[in-house]
């Protein structure tokens, strides 16, 4: 071990590294920025290697082959914007090009020259629009210079970037004294994951690209301790909505106390599957300065939505139990072991969104832009606007597996993709030909407004941009035979995606017996999937995130698509809930039995009153 | 006619306690099985049901020691001597000579206080539907506590559904019951004397 890690492992036990992780840690020494060839950039012109750079103290050989940010895998995230045809899109130039703004480099991305991107999670200005610049123009080794562009160590120069000597430190170092390295905060986090908002200022709707799908657009999740009633947000009952949009943030707690590092020695906690069965804790963890040499950059992880199969993917998070003693908080609530083994925590403190949430994404169609419709639940307006008035929306509840092999009832929401397809095996058609039979890629085609445009203003809105008759599936269809694509057909997609985040402390959670235990139990209430699904075509639900075959996807009575828990056949799962479920068939036997003794009764009391009288006469 | 003490204190006490327990549990039961229809709330029923439901557990305990210390359990023992024909001579008298006015069959007394419908009744009550529902109450209740043994017991959907079969069985016994109370030497003669205890019943001109 040499000196400089002894130094920190000091420094690090003195003060804590996890409560400088947020903020300015001015223990991490200066270093140099080095280039690919291990020369100091300064001197080189170069553009920085996070390898060679932080590979100074880091083994960034480690960081980089093992997270689950850089395996090519995570890309089935980008599966609602796929532009390309299939889930199999090739980790290549570009995708980079398309997706690479929510990427952090590294892993495959490496070999293009797009390094692990440490910047973007350990300082706070990122330049991530300068970074997906230099992915356009395929220049990714540059990319990670780029995203520098905000601290001033470095200045576009035409098309390139020059290291500015003034900016770093008198020894031509990172100026750590004003740049500061720290842990990744929330703000890090959200910019890839959701709407994470600190501070005073009112939270508003970021605009935002609604197709990226992140965590707020899924669930409507908010990370924010703001209360609801000081955010800029029009909201349902505003000013009486005093609680915050969630409880965990208020109570200052960051996401990587949850997501933490798999080997960090302050939260390490060895799962069941690994853990040796005679242990219950093991003290044995590594040292500080052996993580902070090897820190492990996959985060503890739940139950993923799209987890196909969820024995593949460890879940190394800890859950709310772990955490919280459930038992003194719920000495009012009649029967809470029963109710903690079939409820999750979400359903009670998620119970609703106050946030909208993304419904549908239609690639049958394309807007001007070449994008498929985007559709919400729970707002009024247009998502980013400002006057938007958002209702917020009631998940359905769905009966969940989660790890102690239990089923419980969780909150979902879920968000329908709309596609042509292709071929046999069916390929999705790529929405570029899709947006050909719109736009002649300079206006939309006549015979696209002939159609559509009912207000004949001349522009195709998102209302009018529907498939909801025969005659407008089959000219699109036909408009895609005419391009080359053999025999289209619409297929939807219904993801569930599990709602973890927003969640309301006890006083706001539900705590109303009848909301379950009723007739209209919200248990089972339906949510509304598609009002306005491509004619004839039917949302096919993906069995992910653990739900099993309880979930459905079943027309409602009046044609709408709602997502609906399964409560009949063999396949149903075992739940009952007093006061919303009845056996039909026993309480036929029971009132038919009740009738038949009351109509004797009578019958038998009539017939003594009538020959008492007689018999007085 | 003559005046006959009928029901000890503890007999009537035991009775109005139990027909009073069983009327809540109903009505608890039915605001459960039916939440936002009846005047109670979900949580305050629930809370009641299962408070009611120990005092009818320990209820039915003390009467059965009731019953066994002061021997008179064998009242509800049917006599095996002449017992079918009897239990029809009781139904003959209910669906035809309770309309012309006939006398009962059967000579009530403190020895003998029920007919031989009613001990078939109360057999079938009292050492079915009784301990059924006794033990089902139970299972569903000790959810508070051991909540893996509604699955063992085959899950709470069975548990609940046969619990409520057996309410509506109860429900229908209630109102045959106060129905046959109505059937004495008057309309309230029964019911009179389950208060006061005392009950004119008709002179032992016939052999039981």
């Amino acid at each position: 071990m040499n000196m400089r890690m002894i130094a920190v492992s000091i420094a690090t036990l003195i003060l804590g590294w996890d409560g400088l992780s947020a903020s300015q840690n001015r223990i991490h020494p200066e270093f140099d920025l080095l280039d690919v060839e291990g020369y100091k950039v300064i001197e080189s012109h170069n553009p920085v290697s996070t390898m060679k750079t932080c590979g100074q103290c880091h083994d960034t050989e480690y960081i980089d082959s093992h997270s689950d940010h850089v395996r090519p895998q995570q890309r089935v995230a980008y599966e609602f914007e796929s532009p390309d045809p299939g889930s199999d899109v090739p980790f290549d130039a570009d995708w980079l090009k398309t997706y690479g703004r929510r990427h952090v480099g590294g892993g495959p991305a490496r070999e293009l020259g797009f390094e692990m991107n440490c910047f973007l999670c350990h300082i706070e200005t990122v330049d991530r629009e300068a970074m997906m610049g230099e992915m356009r123009r395929e220049r990714f080794e540059w990319a990670v210079t780029a995203s520098l562009g905000r601290t001033g160590l470095v200045a576009r120069v035409g098309d390139s970037w020059i290291w500015k000597r003034d900016a770093l430190s008198e020894q031509g170092r990172w100026p750590i004294d004003r740049i500061a390295l720290r842990g990744p905060t929330d703000e890090n986090c959200g910019a890839c994951h959701g709407l994470v908002h600190r501070g005073s200022a009112p939270l508003v709707i970021p605009e935002g690209n609604p197709a990226e799908l992140t965590m707020t657009l899924r669930t409507g999740s908010i990370f924010s301790g703001q209360r609801i009633n000081d955010s800029g947000i029009s909201t349902v009952s505003k000013e009486q909505t005093i609680r915050p949009w969630d409880v965990h943030a208020e109570r200052v707690m960051r996401c990587s106390h949850c997501h933490f590092s798999l080997n960090n020695p302050a939260y390490s906690l060895e799962i069941a599957a690994t853990r040796p069965l005679h242990l219950r804790f093991d003290t044995r963890r590594q040292s500080f300065s052996e993580y902070l040499h090897r820190p492990s950059h996959q985060f503890a992880r739940g139950r993923g939505s799209m987890d196909a199969d969820p024995s593949n993917e460890p879940v190394t998070m800890r859950r709310c139990e772990t955490c919280h003693d459930a038992g003194p908080m719920h000495r009012w609530l009649p029967y809470p072991e029963l109710h903690f083994q079939k409820l999750s925590c979400e359903a009670c403190h998620i119970p609703t969104s106050p946030m909208a949430a993304v419904r549908e994404i239609d690639w049958t169609v394309a807007g001007a832009d070449g994008k498929g419709g985007v559709r919400y639940r729970g707002i009024e307006g247009e998502w980013g606007d400002p006057n938007a008035h958002v209702t917020g929306f009631q998940p359905v509840f769905w009966p969940r597996l989660d790890e102690d092999a239990r089923t419980r009832l969780a909150p979902f929401n879920v968000v329908t993709t709309w596609f042509w397809t292709a071929g046999d095996p069916p390929q999705r058609v790529s929405p570029a030909i899709v947006a050909a039979v719109f736009h002649d890629g300079v206006a939309c085609r006549p015979e696209a407004l002939e159609r559509f445009d009912s207000n004949r203003d001349g522009v195709l809105s998102d209302e009018e941009l529907i498939l909801d008759t025969r005659d407008k599936r089959d000219w699109v269809a036909a408009r895609l035979t005419d391009a080359g694509v053999v025999n289209p057909r619409i297929e939807g997609d219904a993801q569930p995606f599990g709602i973890h985040h927003g969640v309301m402390r006890r006083e706001f959670a539900l705590c109303e017996c009848v909301s379950c235990h009723a007739g209209e139990s919200r248990l089972y209430a339906d949510l509304e999937v598609s009002p306005t699904a491509p004619f004839d075509a039917e949302p096919a639900l993906r069995r992910t995130g653990g739900i099993g075959d309880a979930g459905r996807i079943v027309r409602a009575t009046d044609g709408r698509w709602v997502a609906r828990m399964n409560r009949e056949g063999d396949d149903a799962p075992e739940f009952y809930v007093p006061g919303a479920d009845r056996n039909a068939a026993v309480n036929r036997i029971g009132i038919g039995f009740m009738a038949v003794v009351v109509f004797g009764v009578a019958v038998h009391g009539s017939a003594r009153i009538v020959t008492g009288r007689r018999r007085r006469q | 006619m003559k005046r006959v003490y009928m029901y000890s204190f503890h007999e009537r006490a035991w009775h109005w306690m139990q027909a009073f327990v069983i009327l809540v549990l109903l009505y608890t039961g039915l605001e459960i099985h039916l939440p936002n229809r009846l005047l109670m709330c979900f949580n305050l029923a629930s809370r009641i049901h299962v408070a009611f439901g120990f005092i009818f557990v320990i209820n039915a305990g003390l009467g059965l020691l009731y019953h066994i210390f002061t021997n008179q359990l064998r009242q509800f023992i049917p006599e095996p001597r002449d017992f079918f024909s009897a239990s029809i001579r009781q139904a003959v008298f209910y669906l035809g000579g309770i309309f012309r006015g006939d006398p009962h069959p059967f000579e009530k007394s403190p020895d003998r206080k029920l007919n031989p419908l009613q001990k078939i009744t109360y057999l079938a009550i009292l050492n079915v539907l009784l301990p059924f529902q006794l033990v089902t109450g139970l299972i569903l209740m000790s959810a508070h506590f051991w909540p893996s043994l509604i699955e063992y017991a085959g899950g709470l959907a069975l548990l609940a559904t046969l619990h409520t079969l057996a309410a509506w069985l109860f429900g229908a016994f209630v109102i045959m019951h106060v129905y046959l109370t109505t059937t004495g030497h008057t309309p309230l003669s029964s019911i009179t004397a389950m208060i006061t205890g005392w009950e004119d019943v008709e002179d032992g001109h016939r052999k039981n």
